[in-house]
């Protein structure tokens, strides 16, 4: 159970957590979690507090559900990446195009 | 002979103060001291020469002319081996002043010529300098491919890193979205094998019926024949469905093992270790700060060899215009030679005088009159050395004036 979702209670906003490795392997389960939604009328809200890992798979993951969500216009954050993570987003130039912060409740920030 | 021992001794005192005011006047000119030696030494003679006349007067006139005429003759004999002195002196001088110039003209030379190509170099150094500098400050608009700046670089080199990780990113972003259409059509081949599995049931289900009904007309005896032969068609019908949609399943199958290997080359593709990206943007920041720092290390070291490299010219300068000296020291040798050869002139006039004076021995008045006249022309003599004396080299330092290179 790598990826944990959830809506929240007025469906208005999907949360994904993501244990571990994020990788290829799981793009079943990172797809499964928004597959059956109208992506343009929900937020999103990805803890990675417990990511230990992202490949450019992942990163090509976000970047499909950015699209799927709207693009420009989507709603997407990320939240409570630890230092290794943080530095392949900024690396990636992703803070241009989601909202990453560490103002995640969840978050336990290990630095 | 009182009188002339007295005119020796104020002949000598005479010389002597002469040298000693010469000596504390000029001092250092080794030439002026020879000269006013000289000078003082005839000035000594001529007061000699006087002191006898004068002590000649009165005595009785026989003895008075042959003694004045040997006295005369003993003058003339002194005055000789000074002559002579002189003579060989002032030609071993002329040698010697020539060989100094010659020595110095050679030396100059070579001077000049180092000189000059000492000022080439630096010349060479300072545009080389100059050059340098301008290629630091570059901005490297003028089209120069080599004068690319350093901030140039460092923007290029951290465009082309951010090029190549978007690039990545991309090349991910566009192979998860094949992945996703390869999982669609995935579940879109199950959807067909279900249904192929439907297709097997009616087929299934149609060869029961043919044998069923093969079997009622074999029941039917004659009358069943015809259905008989339909009911075996039907059969067949049904066997060859049944062949179909085994052959569609396998090939489904192959499909199926394309889209898993199709899938994998994907995921290998779209699978690329990010932490590239961290380390080649850590090393090219860390390049760059290190050619930041030697750059402009090299800059003020550049700004340091201009600075030398101006010294360097003004130091050039300073010798080329002191190699001058050549001049002023062929000058002073002309003068000096100048000197020997009015001293030779001088003790010529003062043989020739005494040699006149030698021959009008016994009258006093010719004697006294050519002395006289002697003592005149040597006054005249001296004023005008005095003359030519008053306007030698103005120059007393190498500092002055200013020398361009050719």
């Amino acid at each position: 159970m790598a990826i944990t979702s959830s809506v929240s209670d007025d469906g208005r906003e999907i949360r994904i957590r993501i244990d571990g490795r994020f990788d290829f392997s799981d793009h079943e389960n990172f797809r499964a979690a928004y597959r059956d939604v109208d992506t343009s009328k929900v937020a999103f809200r990805i803890d990675m507090s417990r990511t230990e890992y992202i490949d450019s798979a992942a990163l090509g993951m976000l970047l499909l559900l950015r699209e799927r969500a709207g693009g420009d216009g989507s709603r997407i954050s990320i939240s409570g990446c630890q230092t290794d993570v943080r530095r392949i987003l900024e690396v990636s130039r992703f803070h241009q195009l989601f909202d990453i912060g560490g103002n995640n409740t969840t978050a336990s920030v290990s630095r | 002979m009182k009188n002339i021992h007295k005119g020796w001794f104020y002949g000598a005192l005479a010389g002597s103060l002469s040298i000693i005011a010469l000596l504390a006047a000029t001092g250092k000119d080794w030439i002026s001291l020879l000269a006013g030696g000289t000078i003082a030494g005839i000035w000594c003679t001529l007061y000699l020469l006087q002191g006898g006349v004068r002590a000649f007067d009165g005595k009785s006139r026989n003895t008075e002319n042959s003694a004045k005429a040997e006295l005369l003759t003993e003058m003339r004999g002194v005055v000789d081996i000074c002559a002579g002195g002189i003579s060989e002196v002032s030609v071993q001088m002329q040698e010697e002043l020539q060989q100094i110039r010659l020595l110095v003209a050679d030396a100059v030379g070579t001077l000049q010529q180092s000189f000059n190509g000492l000022n080439g170099f630096s010349q060479t150094q300072r545009d080389l300098v100059v050059t340098m500098l301008t290629h630091a400050h570059g901005d490297g608009k003028d089209g120069d491919v080599e004068a690319v700046s350093f901030d140039q670089f460092a923007t290029e080199t951290d465009t082309i890193l951010r090029f190549f990780i978007d690039h990545v990113v991309q090349i991910s972003a566009d192979g998860m979205s094949m992945v996703e259409q390869i999982d669609d059509m995935a579940s879109h081949m199950n959807n067909a094998e279900n249904l192929l599995n439907d297709v097997k049931g009616i087929a299934d289900q149609t060869n029961l019926l043919a044998l069923n009904a093969a079997i009622e007309a074999a029941r039917a005896g004659e009358a069943g024949r015809g259905f008989a032969v339909v009911a075996d068609e039907v059969r067949s019908l049904s066997q060859r469905s049944d062949r179909f949609n085994e052959e569609i399943r396998a090939a489904l199958g192959t499909t199926r093992e394309n889209i898993d290997v199709a899938k994998k080359t994907v995921s290998k593709l779209a699978s690329k270790d990010m932490s590239f990206a961290i380390q080649s943007k850590t090393k090219v920041d860390q390049m760059i700060e290190h050619l930041n720092t030697m750059n402009s290390e090299t800059e003020v070291r550049l700004e340091e060899l201009s600075r030398i490299v101006d010294h360097i010219d003004i130091s050039v300068g300073d010798a080329v215009r002191s190699l001058q000296f050549e001049d002023i020291v062929t000058q002073l040798a002309g003068h000096s030679q100048a000197h020997l050869e009015r001293l030779s002139a001088m003790m010529t006039l003062v043989r020739d005088g005494l040699a006149q004076a030698e021959s009008t021995a016994g009258d006093d008045g010719s004697t006294r009159a050519s002395i006289v006249s002697l003592k005149e022309r040597l006054g005249e003599m001296k004023s005008e050395f005095d003359r030519s004396r008053n306007k030698p080299v103005v120059q007393q330092s190498m500092a002055e004036g200013d020398v361009e290179l050719f």
